[in-house]
């Protein structure tokens, strides 16, 4: 649902309505103006109809394909009995390892997926991707020596993971209270003058591709770290790039997946809109709404390096974007390090401040 | 796990240490002549010796003291006097224009020393304080407590009127000494500087727990996206719709209170241009 602000608010400012007994009118308690029910419902007639637009949202168009006997005959589909993961990889893709939880025990499965409409190829090989995810390790001082220097880099796998491309048109109405704050001296008195200004703005954005991850198994966060991927290189798919890869079978469909875009575009429309108010000492948004005008989903494979790895009983995975080399991942830190590090910079900090106290104070030694 | 309990035993030791060093805050002795910290003159003796410095110094118009404190308060031996003269507040006269001369002794660390300020410096030059110091070791050295004080008090007398004396206020060409120095004793700075080591060691624990959560943080690079500013494709914002109005304009006066008076010139008007205001003896000694 799109967000509908529609309450009564002075049209002029924005400001609080109350029922005036004296005028018999609704009367602003910030700039006192005076309006009928009357005037105030026509003020707001277009924005409730807006609101009301919303609920008639258009269904997201989704773009999916169904695979071919040919085609499917030569796939293999396989689930993990740990994670629930669901995996197809080409008949000559040995899949052993689930590339979510390490479990070793993948079974054979039932082959059920959807073909992807388009599919991203991966643009970086094992070996760089293992290189990237040695440079992660660097640079982070409480990374546990053991963790780093287990050796689980052979298991990282080249993974397909199943994407909604959004492509929408949100509509967004704004209304503003802005002032401009003019301070002048006169005689012994200070003077300030505020301008107060209702604005309001109506604008479309368009946006295309905003990604989600179909695969519930996929932490969103990781996808969403590892973005952008670079549309320009989508190739219709073709089976021919599942050859050494695995992918993951979506099993959350565009409509599921789509709350979290729109949620996404709506941030963005309403920045994108704002940024259009400039020129004031200060600006306040009264109402928003907005509308999808129109939206799409097209079903992608995208390129990632999974590795997970198990350490001191808890599960990490790592997620390298197969095109740009992106990382993401959550490393585990080593608590007493943490601690030492803490009591080495307390006890540092604590002796300059001493020092600078002690010269400040004009020394007593 | 051994160094980390190492460092915080190292850390809970420096604020031991820090207690140990904690000591009462002394507090300046009351407004007299003659300030008998250590107990050694009776009360008839301090009383005489009071009442005899009193007289002089209202008649010279300049303080003449005589302090015997316990310890150095922390002083070195060159500004013991010095400190004890600013920190006890004496002279005859306010601020600047204070003038008076002191015989400090330390009666633990049996060490004395001279020292004049403001007009007084005219009379109690450092060779005259040197005589001063050397007449009151003559009495120090054979424990005559008494007889130094008074010896240097009645010696002071007669400096004053042998030199024509008369109390001004002098203009000084450099600030006097650093007044927040010169107005604690190092042990009011020591117990300064100690009352605000807890919330430096709690401001300094802040900071590590800052860092060491940045530290932590570098380790996770992963977050959920909140918007899809990067997918608004090229020239994708469309502005329809834009309208700003005038409402109403509000005005507020705030009355600014002027103070009164202010500027002043400066100026004018001493005998003569001391660069401090401080007279120093050679050095004070030990009996």
């Amino acid at each position: 649902m799109a967000d509908q602000v529609s309450n009564y608010k002075c049209p002029n400012c924005g400001g609080p309505l109350r029922f005036d007994p004296a005028s018999q009118k609704l009367k602003c308690e910030y700039c006192d103006s005076l309006f009928t029910q009357k005037e105030v419902e026509e003020f707001y007639r277009p924005s409730e109809e807006a609101a009301a637009a919303e609920g008639t949202d258009q269904k997201w168009e989704t773009e999916t394909g169904e695979w071919t006997a040919e085609e499917a005959a030569h796939m293999r589909a396989y689930s993990c009995p740990s994670c629930g993961a669901s995996l197809i990889a080409d008949e000559n893709t040995a899949v052993t390892v689930c590339p979510y939880c390490s479990n070793p025990t993948v079974v054979a499965g039932q082959f059920v997926t959807k073909k992807p409409q388009f599919v991203l190829p991966f643009q970086l090989d094992k070996d760089k991707a293992v290189e990237i995810l040695n440079d992660f390790y660097k640079r982070k001082p409480l990374l546990p020596k053991a963790f780093s220097s287990r050796n689980h880099i052979e298991e990282i796998k080249g993974v397909y993971v199943p994407f909604w491309l959004y492509n929408g048109v949100m509509e967004c109405r704004m209304d503003f209270h802005a002032e401009n704050v003019r301070q002048f001296s006169h005689g012994d008195d200070i003077v300030t003058e505020t301008d107060h200004f209702k604005l309001v703005r109506t604008g479309t954005v368009t946006f295309s591709g905003v990604p989600a991850d179909a695969s519930s198994k996929m932490p969103d966060e990781y996808m969403d770290a590892i973005e952008p991927f670079d549309y320009s290189k989508l190739k219709d798919f073709d089976t021919m790039y599942m050859a050494g890869y695995m992918a993951d079978s979506y099993d959350v469909d565009a409509e599921q997946d789509r709350a979290r875009s729109e949620s996404r575009m709506k941030a963005s429309a309403v920045r994108a809109i704002s940024s259009s108010v400039t020129g004031y000492t200060s600006v306040a948004p009264v109402s928003t709404q907005i509308t999808r005008l129109d939206g799409a989903a097209a079903y992608a494979f995208l390129p990632v390096w999974l590795l997970s790895t198990k350490w001191n009983g808890n599960t990490y995975l790592f997620a390298v974007n197969g095109q740009s080399g992106k990382i993401a991942g959550d490393l585990p830190s080593d608590t007493a390090l943490a601690i030492r590090f803490f009591i080495l910079i307390t006890l540092g900090v604590f002796v300059v401040t001493a020092i600078i106290l002690y010269f400040i104070g004009g020394g007593f030694l | 796990m051994r160094k980390t309990r190492f460092l915080s035993t190292v850390l809970v030791a420096l604020f031991f240490l820090i207690g140990l060093v904690l000591v009462p805050i002394r507090t300046s002795a009351a407004s007299a002549n003659v300030i008998d910290e250590a107990g050694i003159f009776s009360t008839q003796q301090l009383l005489d010796l009071d009442d005899l410095a009193y007289e002089i110094s209202t008649r010279q118009q300049c303080g003449v003291y005589v302090v015997i404190t316990d310890d150095m308060h922390g002083y070195s031996e060159r500004s013991f006097a010095e400190g004890i003269f600013m920190n006890y507040d004496l002279g005859f006269g306010e601020g600047e224009g204070a003038s008076g001369v002191i015989l400090a002794i330390s009666y633990g660390d049996r060490y004395y020393d001279c020292y004049a300020y403001g007009a007084a410096g005219d009379t109690f030059t450092t060779s005259t304080l040197d005589d001063l110091n050397d007449l009151a070791y003559q009495h120090l050295v054979n424990g005559d407590w008494y007889g130094a004080a008074e010896s240097v008090i009645k010696r002071g007398d007669e400096l004053l009127t042998s030199t024509g004396y008369q109390y001004y206020v002098p203009v000084y060409t450099d600030p006097p000494i650093n007044q927040h120095i010169t107005s604690t004793s190092p042990e009011e700075r020591r117990n300064a500087f100690l009352s605000r080591l807890p919330f430096a060691s709690l401001g300094s624990a802040a900071v590590g727990g800052i860092v060491v959560a940045i530290m932590r943080g570098k380790n996770k690079n992963i977050g959920v996206a909140t918007n899809a500013d990067r997918y608004i494709i090229k020239n994708g914002v469309r502005l329809i719709d834009s309208k700003d109005v005038f409402v109403n304009r509000t005005r507020t006066v705030t009355h600014i209170a002027r103070s009164e008076g202010g500027g002043g010139g400066g100026g004018g008007g001493g005998h003569s241009y001391h660069s401090s205001g401080g007279v120093h003896s050679s050095g004070g000694g030990h009996f």
